[in-house]
């Protein structure tokens, strides 16, 4: 099964863009993570009517993601577009990886971990996809598998 | 208010679908959008299917077909669902923001966030009657 998490925006201000999505539009902050290993501030907002229809959990959906790169050069680096990825939940990521790499798509970031993987669509766009929990447990051909190319955040 | 769906667009939608449906998606609807006259198709993960055919309608992703010539490819804006889009609009121009392109259909809008994503509204139910001020207020960047 495939479900809907949240498509990502990359902001310079995160102030100013939750000012906007919360205290202007009345979303609500579900979720915020500091990430050390990636260095950004990740701030889950998600629209009240949603609210039912999900609970509070690792990751909640549908939402939207306001992503804070610590370090100017990076947030350079990925100032191509507002957006960055499309999230979705997968029952099972390391068939769905087998799947896009048996019709030809390369996976920019193999699930090593058995639970994240990025890979880019025909268009540029980044999905990302979301072992649901638990994780797998790390296993080959992705364990050795490294990261491959660019992917837009 | 809730979400909607994020549009993409693309110069090739065969090929966009292809790829989509090895992820598992479902189409739940397709159409034509008049105004530019391109083929739209919105997909649902197999998760969020049955919502997606549901008059909630969400949450999906829309992949809309235009040539590379019409503009750039790629993620265009995330939609919402708004009770009253004339409200959300009002409160959008009182803290200082322009409006993209204001409600003057009583039933769409857009607006452009601090960091430059475009976020649209659609009304809930029954569009608005077209009303001043939006009627005369022309689309802003």
């Amino acid at each position: 099964m495939l479900e809907y998490l949240h498509t990502m925006i990359k902001v310079d201000d995160l102030d100013r863009s939750l000012d906007f999505y919360c205290n202007t539009l009345g979303m609500i902050e579900v979720k915020r993570l500091e990430d050390l290993e990636e260095r950004c501030t990740a701030v889950f907002v998600a629209a009240p009517g949603d609210m039912a229809s999900a609970p509070f959990d690792a990751r909640f959906a549908p939402a939207i993601e306001l992503y804070k790169y610590w370090d100017e050069a990076e947030r350079d680096a990925h100032r191509s577009s507002a957006y960055g990825h499309l999230s979705f939940r997968v029952d099972d990521i390391y068939a769905a990886c087998t799947a896009l790499r048996d019709a030809g798509r390369t996976i920019n970031r193999p699930p090593r971990d058995g639970f994240k993987a990025y890979v880019e669509t025909v268009d540029g766009l980044t999905v990302e996809l979301i072992q649901r929990r638990p994780a797998k447990t790390p296993a080959e051909p992705w364990l050795s598998l490294p990261d491959t190319g660019h992917w837009n955040g | 208010m809730h979400y909607l769906h994020t549009t993409i667009f693309t110069a090739d939608l065969d090929k966009t679908r292809a790829f989509w449906d090895v992820l598992d998606m479902r189409t739940v609807r397709e159409l034509v959008v008049p105004k530019i006259n391109a083929r739209a198709v919105f997909l649902s993960g197999s998760h969020d299917e049955e919502s997606g055919r549901s008059e909630r309608f969400a949450p999906t992703i829309a992949l809309v077909e235009r040539s590379a010539e019409a503009g750039p490819v790629g993620i265009s804006h995330i939609c919402f669902r708004v009770d009253d889009i004339y409200a959300t609009c009002q409160g959008l121009l009182d803290k200082g923001h322009t409006l993209k392109m204001p409600p003057r259909d009583g039933f769409r809008a857009m607006v452009r966030g601090p960091e430059g994503a475009v976020v649209e509204f659609h009304q809930a139910g029954e569009r608005k009657v077209p009303q001043e001020p939006w009627l005369s207020m022309a689309d802003g960047v």
